[in-house]
């Protein structure tokens, strides 16, 4: 408890300090961010809601620090269920891998991001990725064109390193999880005996095709041939620097048969002008994982890093967590309670009313809603709102059995006759009872919600392509299993992190539970 | 004691589910042979009454211009003259449409004139190979879905394979040679235009017949439109199309018919050319025409037909050749439709698709996007010559893919916005990246027209520099934290572009938006689905779109884009349900627009297409995409293309090989490969280019 409520103080003093000095703190930011951007969460360029958020974190923070003084020494019930929580290995270990990954989700910028870390450029230190605004290219020399155009950190990297002119840090995968598309990528064609060998052999050689390039990094193809058994053989293809096709050939069998070149100056100055003759395959999007170019676990068929692409993925759930559980537990847990204690034509109006609306089809609504949406409005808050409309009505018949159980006790009869207000009843007698039930389903609560979420943007119904989602990407590998990585990364990604969440689940489930030993028959 | 109650409840509940056991209405035959001729006389009616309502419209207009003209100040002159040209030419029409008379009618031979030059076509080429062989069945490209209809017309006719079983295989009176692009014979033998050129006289070919034998009679002609504009069938856009493209159809004797246009056109007998209708097939033609017709396909003039037990629902239709087809020895036709059987199986799966082609049970696909010709089809059946691939660049017009900018939308309707949007706009790296570098950046919006595309029009080129100028002059000089331009007043230079969300399109839209902030513009990407997206687009409420109209040859089309009166309605409402997208009003369009539609011959549409192609490249509504020069084939050994002296590998004027039926099937080699597959002998590699129709490759501008 006094652990969390220092966390949640360090986050309100985190956003406040990022506000106040104008940074972009990793996930901190996101409460001005948000308040910024949404129209109604802002009342002339004030961020209330912003402010909001910290004053509310600060409050929890104290609560939870202070939590021991206000209430009491935690109940000694509670204090077993957490030991006994504890020494189940399996549940508490996938807690302490989960809360590492919430950890991970948490750092954003630092560790997966196309914007640098750190630039020392002619003596001078910047901080472009906790910095709000853009930088642009004429912060670091460039006059052209592009001065006023975002920088492109990996190609500053890489000039700098040339020129000796400065360092650039970037974060540990210099790739953002949306909106950066990659060039492609290539590798170097072996050669052996005259005869080159790559990733696509007959048994004699590389069958494919092969190209030598101006530049590595942005694939930008001199000629193109085609290759057999290890040879040229077929039409190549030639490219100058602007990319008009000014050369034509044909080989046979590595012999070159015949050429033409229609650019401007000399053919041979344009065969010279690519100084190494490696060829080298070059792999369109969806790329596999080359690690020498720094691809882990490739690219997508958008071009994006799928490492940088999972990582926000992950973000997109955990965020889509700590915003759905907190808003459906306390509809579903509030209108149970209530069905519960009140009974009477209270319990039976809402029981129906939650009946008509548990028949309403989901998948229709959602697709409906997702088409009628208008561009400005999509993203996570309508998906969001659609699994929390459907969502909260699961809580109510366990909160309202709990309720119902509660009510009939003595202790509940004697607050009544004391005089304690519904309200207090609620909150303050049969609600720390039932809270079992409630810790018990959240684990499979979120794992209801992951799944949900993967299912509706693995449709297409779910989030914009501007958001990194794991569902998205499980369609984009199904629709290319020709790429296996991009099912397989995703697949292991999600089976694990619900499996941990099992884990978890079921660690919980047996650490409240009231017997020593469940036997289930 | 053995209860009766459970054994009566089944008798009354199985009598009760039998009564629903009827035979239906539709089984019960109708013989409606007579209707035709009652028809007639109350259609001649309807066009006249409605002939004199335009005739009426347009003197009421021409009177009010007439009285504008009066009073008009000399710079709005220019525009008032060339308005009341156009009308005064409309006027013209309707007074020679109302002196024709009946619009369906009957004459007697003899009145055909004798001084008319009769052509007959046969001075064009030959078309395919004299070498190809009759016979073998053909499994052709899958169909995603399966066709709601087998019917030509009605609701649901106009889907995707309607071509491959009518449009592709039905000859009408004449048509068009797909090398030449000249009028070639086809159920008429010879045809000549009258010295006013607005009759075409149509000779039918006496060998002309039916596919089940019965022979073409001109009054077929008249069944042809009757089945279609009558009340019993919804059919709105043929009943506009036959009511204003067409003056008068006379039926003189048997053999000939005259069909007559309310202008004359350039090539008009092409566009005077239609088809007939058997009337014994149409005998049960009534207002339940849709039902009962549903899955009848009928006698054709062409070389295909599809027997009824043929068409297994939901899982293929078969294509079966006409045995004794009357144009089977007929120049232009003999080597062609060689397979006698065409088998279009569903496969709703693309990828499935291509397996089923390399597994050798699909005979031929098309391999034109790049990952299919680069890598699914680098594959070991391709290297040891099993399947052979082609590249043939085609000389049709190509599809115009880019972004419309609708420019009744705020910030677009400022023409440097527009300007700076063409050059912000990065496609040639869509080209690199998604395309592979094979495709090459669409020129225009009409591009592959031949003589009728402006080839001094290309595209602009992706340039920050120039995109960021024209946005300066545009107001949007300040740049805000976020890299994107902005005016002095806070507007955000930030448009969205609507389209439908195809994996494809996400990527092609994802690299524009990503280049485009270069420029400081940003692009928000709106994408829907098809259907959500095709409806905002019809009802005029997106910014910008990404999508592309079908286009066909001979003549570039502009009307239905660009014409006034289907951007805004009489109050200057935007018009809902139009293909002009743009929201384009200009008096100097329409009038080179109405020009276009309304040309004499060959040559005004050429210049009067120049001038509307200037003006859409001058006011940069329409931001060119890319264009696919060529369409590549992959198909089994046994499948021969022709290689000919007139025809090599296909006629250019195609969208894809297989819809003029060139190609045929050699059994002699098709044992071979799979004997050959068998013991493991290979044959060389196969890759052929066909660049003889390849136009230059078009540079992009640097303005």
């Amino acid at each position: 408890m006094r652990k969390l409520g220092v966390i949640l103080l360090l986050l309100a003093i985190a956003a406040t300090l990022g506000e106040v000095f104008g940074l972009a703190l990793p996930t901190v930011q996101w409460f001005f961010q948000t308040s910024r951007d949404v129209g109604f969460l802002h009342a002339w360029s004030f961020p209330w809601f912003g402010w909001f958020c910290v004053a509310v974190l600060l409050i929890l923070g104290l609560l939870a620090l202070f939590n021991e003084k206000l209430h009491g020494p935690v109940s000694p019930a509670t204090r077993r269920r957490v030991q006994r929580f504890k020494g189940i290995k399996r549940g508490y270990y996938s807690l302490l891998v989960l809360l590492f990954l919430v950890g991970l989700a948490g750092l954003d910028q630092i560790i997966v991001g196309n914007r640098a870390l750190a630039v020392n450029y002619k003596g001078e230190w910047f901080f472009p990725a906790f910095s709000r605004e853009t930088f642009t290219a004429s912060r670091f020399g460039e006059s052209g064109e592009m001065a006023r155009s975002a920088v492109d950190f990996r190609a500053l990297q890489a000039s700098l390193k040339k020129s000796g002119e400065g360092r650039v840090i970037m974060p540990l995968i210099p790739f953002a999880s949306t909106g950066d598309t990659l060039p492609p990528r290539s590798r170097s064609l072996e050669e052996r005996d005259g005869r080159h060998y790559g990733s696509n052999n007959t048994e004699r050689g590389y069958s494919g095709l092969a190209s030598r390039l101006y530049d590595v990094p942005t694939a930008e193809q001199q000629i193109r041939y085609r290759f057999r058994d290890g040879l040229p053989d077929g039409p190549a293809q030639g490219w100058d620097r602007d990319g008009t096709a000014v050369y034509r050939a044909s080989y046979s069998k590595g012999q070159l048969l015949s050429d033409n070149f229609t650019g401007a100056g000399s053919k041979e100055d344009f065969l010279a002008s690519v100084a190494t003759k490696e060829l080298r395959q070059v792999f369109y999007h969806p790329a596999p994982p080359l690690p020498a170019q720094g691809s882990w676990l490739g690219t997508t068929s958008q071009g994006y890093d799928v490492l940088a692409y999972l990582f926000g993925g992950l973000q997109v759930n955990i965020k889509a967590a700590i915003i759905f559980i907190p808003i459906v537990y306390l509809i579903g847990v509030s209108i149970g309670l209530l069905m519960g204690f009140f009974g009477g034509t209270f319990d039976i109006v809402v029981q129906r009313l939650i009946e008509i609306f548990s028949n309403v089809p989901f998948l229709f609504i959602v697709i409906i809603i997702s088409s009628s949406v208008p561009e400005a409005y999509k993203g996570l808050p309508v998906i969001l709102g659609i699994l929390v409309a459907f969502g909260w009505m699961g809580m109510t018949y366990l909160m309202r059995t709990a309720a119902l159980k509660e009510k009939s006790r003595e202790y509940i009869a004697s607050a009544r006759v004391i005089g304690a207000s519904t309200p207090r009843i609620l909150f303050r007698h049969i609600l720390p009872n039932t809270m079992a039930i409630v810790v018990t389903i959240l684990p499979f609560s979120v794992e209801g919600l992951i799944s949900s979420l993967t299912a509706l943007d693995y449709l297409g119904f779910g989030l914009p392509p501007r958001d990194a989602t794991w569902g998205r990407l499980l369609n984009d590998g199904l629709s290319n299993l020709s790429a296996p990585w991009l099912v397989t990364s995703t697949f292991l990604v999600l089976v694990s992190v619900l499996v941990l969440i099992t884990f978890v689940g079921e660690a919980v489930r047996e650490a409240f539970d009231p017997k020593k030993f469940t036997f289930y028959r | 004691m053995r209860s009766l109650a459970p054994w009566i409840c089944c008798l009354l509940a199985g009598a009760l589910a039998l009564t629903g056991c009827g035979r239906g209405p539709a089984a019960a035959s109708v013989d409606n042979s007579g209707a035709l001729k009652e028809f007639i006389p109350l259609y001649n009616e309807h066009v006249r009454q409605w002939i004199v309502t335009q005739h009426a419209a347009i003197t009421t207009r021409l009177a009010e211009l007439d009285a504008k003209l009066a009073d008009a100040a000399p710079e709005a002159r220019a525009a008032l003259d060339s308005e009341r040209a156009a009308l005064v030419r409309e006027d013209e029409k309707w007074v020679f449409r109302k002196a024709l008379g009946n619009f369906l009618d009957y004459a007697d031979p003899a009145s055909i004139p004798a001084d008319l030059t009769w052509e007959d076509g046969m001075q064009e080429p030959e078309i395919g190979d004299p070498r190809a062989l009759k016979g073998g069945v053909f499994r052709t490209i899958p169909m995603v879905s399966f066709p709601p209809t087998m019917r030509p017309f009605g609701p649901n006719s106009n889907h995707g394979y309607r071509s491959q079983f009518y449009d592709e295989i039905n000859l009408s009176m004449v048509g068009m040679h797909p090398a030449t692009g000249k009028v070639i014979p086809g159920l008429a033998k010879r045809w000549a235009v009258s010295s006013d050129g607005r009759t075409v006289f149509f000779e039918i070919d006496p060998d002309a017949t039916y596919s089940d034998g019965v022979p073409i009679t001109a009054e077929d002609f008249l069944m042809y439109i009757y089945i279609r504009v009558s009340d019993f069938v919804s059919a709105p856009f043929e009943k506009e199309y036959i009511r204003d493209q067409f003056a008068k159809f006379t039926v003189l004797g048997d053999r000939h018919l005259a069909v007559t246009l309310p202008e004359a056109k350039p090539l008009t007998p092409y566009f005077a050319s239609v088809s007939p209708a058997p009337p014994h097939f149409y005998k049960e033609y009534g207002p339940d025409f849709a039902e009962r017709y549903q899955w009848r396909f009928p006698p054709t003039t062409g070389a295909y037909i599809v027997r009824d037990e043929d068409i297994v629902k939901g899982v293929s239709i078969t294509q079966t050749r006409v045995e004794n087809w009357w144009a089977r020895d007929k120049k232009f036709y003999r080597h062609r439709f060689n397979v006698n059987k065409i088998v279009s199986r569903v496969v709703r799966d693309e990828a499935k698709g291509f397996e089923l082609f390399r597994a050798g049970e699909i005979d031929a696909t098309i391999l034109t996007r790049p990952e299919n010709w680069h890598e699914k089809s680098e594959i070991p059946p391709v290297f040891d010559g099993y399947i052979e691939r082609h590249m043939f660049y085609t000389r049709y017009p190509r599809i115009p893919y880019g972004l419309y900018l609708n420019v009744s939308k705020g910030l677009l309707a400022d023409r440097n916005v527009r300007l700076g949007i063409s050059h912000a706009m990065n496609f040639r790296r869509v080209i690199e990246l998604v395309h592979r570098g094979d495709y090459a950046r669409l020129s225009q919006f009409s591009a592959g027209y031949g003589e009728f595309t402006d080839p001094n029009i290309t595209a602009r080129p992706f340039s920050v520099k120039q995109a960021r100028d024209y946005f300066a002059l545009a107001g949007f000089t300040e740049q805000g934290p976020d890299g994107i331009l902005r005016r002095a007043d806070g507007t955000r230079l930030s448009i969205s572009v609507t389209y439908n969300a195809q994996p494809i399109f996400d990527r092609i839209m994802a690299i524009l938006q990503e280049e485009s902030r270069k420029a400081g513009f940003e692009l928000r990407l709106d994408n829907l689905e098809s259907t959500v997206s095709y409806r905002k687009v019809m009802q005029k409420q997106h910014e910008m779109t990404f999508t592309a109209w079908g286009v066909g040859p001979p003549f570039p089309d502009y009307h239905q884009f660009l014409h006034s009166s289907n951007a805004r309605d009489e109050r200057g409402n935007l018009k809902p349900q139009t293909n002009n997208i743009f929201s384009y009003s200009n008096p100097e369009m329409d009038a080179l627009v109405e020009r276009v539609r309304s040309a004499r011959d060959t040559a005004e549409v050429k210049d009067a297409s120049w001038k509307v192609q200037e003006i859409i490249d001058d006011e940069a509504i329409f931001v060119p995409g890319f264009s696919m020069d060529f369409v590549r084939v992959g198909s089994w050994r046994w499948v021969r293309w022709p290689d000919s002296e007139t025809t090599r590998f296909c006629p250019p004027i195609i969208s894809d090989p297989f819809e003029v039926h060139v190609h045929w099937i050699d059994p002699a080699i098709e044992e071979q490969t799979r004997a050959a597959m068998r013991k493991g002998e290979t044959f060389p590699e196969v890759m052929a280019i066909h660049d003889d129709y390849r136009e230059g490759s078009t540079p992009e501008s640097n303005e």
